[in-house]
């Protein structure tokens, strides 16, 4: 909304420059973008809220100043009209009382269209209206003034001479003033003629009944549109108009016979004319104004500011605000018309705290308590993005948003049905996504292509899916990496991410958290190598997924490094966690180790040995290490070569030589039992 | 002393002459006083041969001897060994110039940084963290929050849905989280939501259909619009720098009244005017208000008893000027060049 000075002026005395007007309006709620300088004029850019329809024009603005300095508002009224010579037949009818509350018009005859004098193009150019003729412009002039939309139609145009405010007919056609032809639906609200649409109501007249260099008799309509209604209809026709932007937000439906009489006088004044007939008003349904009450000490309640009767009766009277009433501390105050946005006191001590200034407020901090709210997990998501972070992963965000095949492949843990947005921005990525797994190895691709080397992500974030009616939203942390554990130098030229290493992340990240029931066992995952991935399992519960990604994935993507990822579910980690930690006794005892090495079948696991052992239940046994592992030669093809060593303890003395050998004994025997293995 | 003692003695200390490291110094050591070999202990043994008369003599001076010789070697013991220590010291020096073994240090992106930071400053004034769903519906997104049936943020054009009676969509803000906590655990409340939230703007420098709010609500007994602007003084404060100023400009969102469009004084100008705050000296941060009693009523909260006040942030926003960041895309870009910047 554009707002001349030099205009605003003239209905409210300003000694302020227009910088500190522009600082002020903002202050009180008129936000002023920027300000354009004419050199004759400044040009104020408003960018008001939804709420504020009042202020779309010279008058409104108008008001807020004249309240803001506490100055009087200067209304611009009318002279006198000549008296009338004829009483032309025109007659209108509101038919669509839903869409339409009132409409005034007024015929004038002996109107000479011309070009306006250069005073009105002026001002109409200088706030970005173009000058069309002198009875266009005047309509347009008042639009900008009052905030009023008017429209002037041709009176011989207008078959029958009869004005009817109706819905249009499905696939009825009109050619507006833009000259395009347009097709409209019921819900378009029209003013028609006899025969057909005049103008589509509130959004742009049409081309057959404008006024034109011809026109000699006119009809002046200002009419109050359903806000709502309009704004379907522009949306529906892709037209929005200044008449439109206005009428959307409600315009002044209390003052029409003060507008059609200044439009009058203006257009006999610079078109020459007169009035030829009364002003016809139908109004079928009077509008009450709303009554609101405001118990003053609601305003100190609310704002923590102690603000005089004085001071809020002199703001609501500047604003057009009537106190109806005033006793016991209570005001009775009948809303103006031209404000929408007022249903109940909170909106009246707005109004008050705004002109007050929200800054003059005092500063306070509340000291009061909460009830204590409950966060699922939160501690357990923050100690699992700090695990990744400290083993030199970085964390990343990527979008909700994928294609079908991104969910239908790669989500492992979730069944349920996609959920596809309505409206995406992209439509080849219409569906929330089920995983975050396809992402970090899209993240990994974009980083192979950069040519970042050496590098190890994670993404915690949530996932949804639809089971029946239910939108279901799963927490899930991924993994990915590729390159080396450590930078190239002379150290470790080389230390390449395998499988084993991002195992012993999960090892450790498992005994971190004392995830003690969660094991390991081999994966069985479509995107991962088989061989070479492995599951998270509590119970027969697949918490988690990580390995190397499947050879032909990474051939199909081109990667030109190994790339291993892994994916877990946040809630089935950590079911039924209990994270308060207790001191255990440690034993203050010499430990003694016992290393045992042996050739056995490849085919039997190092996880079945292992929990062969652990099965024994040795109290002694505080822990087994798998020393080596040899396969090849000097070896038989068939075995592979482990060294264990067993490392036991007593807590409460120290373990003999011979008791260590003991149990060293019993395991050897046991796995000789168990499996035909070959000590060496 | 015996004539051949003192020859002895004047040997040895030509010999000890040559020691120049441990292993010299032993076998020194040993051709003296190894048991089987040694010269003292040789002499020692030849005590039988000596006639009776001349033994005690002899027994006294080969002990003197011995002594002598002990003493010295003793002391030589000593002084190997600090020479000793000091070659040892020498070999095993290092280059310390090279460099260590090259661990890679991990990051958090940096909106979630920021994130974690504003929380930390709320949560040291008192309040709890709530958490709500990123699919939300109508009611908690909007009804609930008073916006009109036909308000534009409800257009498609703004909001994803994600059923075709619009009933569902993704959260336009983390203002819902306003709701269900009210709806959980009412009166009174003084909480902060953190959390994703999304709008249908096409993603450019300023814009990304996926961002981060984080919302403020405070309900109590007499809580006014003066403690809503003492807290997010302190807030402003705590999150860029001691002097920084803030401003309420009025605005309007439907789910406040009075509502208000806060800014900061410019943090890299200091007011005084700078491209970053289009020479204003002011950068809008978020938006707050005092809660409207629609919101309260809907919540099954009495709006005549209880008064709150809601705040909601942009972190990216905020992440972006803290950090100089030119561009929001380069967050969900994911680049390990931009990610280790934090
Ligand atoms: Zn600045």
């Amino acid at each position: 909304m554009k707002i001349s000075y030099k205009w605003l002026k003239e209905l409210v005395n300003i000694e302020e420059k227009p910088e500190l007007l522009a600082e002020d309006l903002s202050m009180a709620g008129l936000a002023v973008d920027n300000i354009e300088h004419l050199g004759y004029d400044s040009i104020l850019v408003l960018d008001l809220t939804a709420d504020r329809g009042d202020c779309l024009s010279h008058v409104g603005v108008g008001r807020e100043v004249a309240t803001i300095y506490g100055e009087k508002l200067k209304i611009p009224g009318y002279g006198k009209l000549n008296s009338k010579e004829n009483d032309l037949d025109i007659s209108i009818e509101i038919e669509a009382k839903d869409l339409c509350y009132r409409y005034s018009g007024l015929v004038m005859e002996d109107v000479k269209v011309g070009p306006s004098p250069l005073w009105l193009k002026e001002r109409l150019e200088s706030l970005g209206v173009r000058s069309i003729n002198n009875v266009v412009d005047i309509t347009n002039y008042l639009l900008l003034e009052t905030g009023q939309p008017l429209h002037a139609f041709d009176y011989d145009k207008l078959k029958g001479h009869k004005i009817i405010v109706r819905r249009a007919k499905d696939e009825e056609k009109i050619v507006t003033l833009d000259s395009v032809e347009r097709v409209l639906n019921e819900n378009v609200l029209v003013i028609a003629d006899e025969s057909q649409p005049v103008a589509i109501a509130g959004i742009m007249g049409g081309e057959e009944s404008e006024v034109s260099d011809n026109t000699q008799r006119i009809l002046i309509e200002c009419a109050y549109f359903n806000p709502l209604n309009i704004r379907k209809s522009s949306r529906f026709l892709g037209l929005s108009t200044e008449a439109s932007y206005r009428f959307e937000r409600g315009v002044d439906i209390g003052n029409f016979i003060n507008i059609v009489k200044r439009c009058a006088w203006l257009i006999q004044e610079i078109c020459g004319g007169r009035v030829a007939g009364e002003i016809l008003d139908v109004y079928p349904d009077k509008l009450e104004k709303k009554i609101v009450k405001l118990p003053l000490k609601k305003v100190k309640w609310l704002l923590g500011v102690d603000i005089s009767a004085e001071f809020i009766k002199s703001i609501l009277d500047r604003l057009g605000f009537e106190i109806k009433d005033f006793k016991n501390e209570e005001m009775e105050i009948l809303v103006p018309f031209h404000r929408h946005d007022i249903f109940r006191d909170v909106d009246i001590i707005g109004e008050i705290s705004r002109i007050y200034g929200y800054n003059k407020l005092p500063s306070t901090i509340p000291g009061n308590e909460s009830v204590p709210i409950y966060r699922s997990l939160s501690k357990e998501k923050e100690n699992l993005r700090e695990f990744f972070k400290g083993y030199g992963f970085r964390e990343i965000l990527t979008t909700n948003f994928v294609d079908e095949k991104s969910n239908k492949e790669f989500s492992f843990f979730f069944k349920g049905e996609n959920i596809k947005l309505i409206n995406p921005l992209d439509e080849y990525e219409p569906f929330l996504r089920k995983n975050l797994i396809s992402q970090m190895i899209k993240t990994l691709k974009t980083n192979e292509n950069n040519y970042n080397k050496n590098v190890k992500l994670f993404e915690l974030a949530n996932v949804h899916f639809k089971i029946g009616k239910e939108y279901i939203e799963k927490s899930l942390f991924s993994i990915g990496c590729y390159g080396n554990i450590f930078g190239e130098n002379w150290i470790f030229k080389e230390s390449p991410v395998d499988y084993f290493y991002l195992k012993g992340l999960i090892e450790k990240l498992l005994i971190y958290f004392k995830l003690n029931e969660i094991f390991f066992d081999e994966a069985n995952v479509p995107f991962l190598q088989k061989g070479n991935s492995a599951f998270l399992k509590r119970k027969n519960k697949v918490v988690g997924y990580f390995g190397r990604l499947n050879f032909a994935i990474e051939k199909e993507m081109k990667f030109k490094n190994p790339i291993f990822i892994g994916e877990f579910q946040v809630g089935e980690l950590f079911r039924n966690y209990q994270s308060e930690e207790k001191y255990r006794e440690f034993s203050r005892f010499p430990s003694i180790d016992r290393d045992i090495s042996f050739l056995i079948d490849k085919n039997i696991s190092y996880g079945k040995i292992e929990s062969l052992i652990k099965g024994m239940k040795i109290d002694e046994l505080t822990e087994i290490r798998l020393l080596d592992v040899y396969s090849g030669k000097g070896i038989p093809e068939d075995k592979v070569s482990f060294t264990i060593r067993a490392i036991f303890q007593k807590r409460e003395r120290t373990l003999t030589d011979e008791e260590a050998d003991n149990l060293r004994d019993r395991i050897v025997s046991l796995l000789v039992k168990k499996f035909k293995i070959n000590f060496r | 002393m015996r004539p051949d003692f003192e020859d002895i003695l004047i040997n040895f200390k030509k010999d000890v002459e040559g020691v120049k490291d441990i292993k010299s110094f032993k076998e020194l050591r040993d051709k003296y006083l190894s048991k089987e070999k040694g010269i003292i202990p040789n002499l020692m043994k030849k005590i039988k041969q000596i006639p009776r008369e001349e033994k005690p003599e002899y027994g006294k001076d080969v002990n003197l001897l011995k002594g002598q010789i002990t003493n010295f070697l003793n002391d030589l013991e000593k002084k190997i060994e600090l020479v000793e220590l000091e070659r040892k010291s020498q070999s095993e020096r290092i280059d310390i110039s090279l460099p260590g073994i090259d661990f890679f240090v991990g990051s958090f992106h940096p909106v979630k940084i920021v994130e974690k930071e504003i929380c930390n400053i709320f949560e040291r004034m008192g309040y709890f963290i709530a958490e709500g769903p990123e699919v939300e519906n109508d009611f908690n997104n909007f009804e609930a929050l008073n916006f009109p049936d036909d308000h534009p943020a409800r257009d498609a054009q703004d909001t994803f849905f994600v059923s075709e009676d619009r009933y569902y969509l993704l959260r336009t803000h983390t203002s819902p989280v306003q709701i269900r906590t009210m709806k959980r655990y009412g009166a009174p409340i003084k909480i902060i939501a953190p959390g994703k939230v999304f709008r249908r703007d096409t993603p450019d420098p300023t814009h990304s259909p996926i961002f981060h709010q984080i919302e403020g609500l405070v309900v109590d007994k007499n809580i006014t619009m003066a403690d809503l602007k003492g807290t997010l003084e302190k807030f402003a404060r705590e999150c860029f720098s001691a002097d920084t100023k803030i401003r309420l400009r009025p605005s309007f969102f439907p789910f406040v009244e009075p509502g208000a469009e806060v800014d900061i004084s410019c943090i890299f100008c200091k007011g005084k005017g700078c491209r970053i705050c289009k020479n204003s000296g002011w950068i809008e941060i978020l938006g707050a208000g005092m809660v409207h009693p629609a919101v309260f009523e809907k919540c099954g909260i009495d709006s005549e008893k209880y008064s709150g006040f809601a705040f909601g942030l942009g972190v990216d926003r905020i992440t972006i000027l803290k950090y100089g960041i030119p561009d929001i895309r380069l967050f969900f870009e994911n680049d390990v060049r931009f990610l280790e910047q934090f």
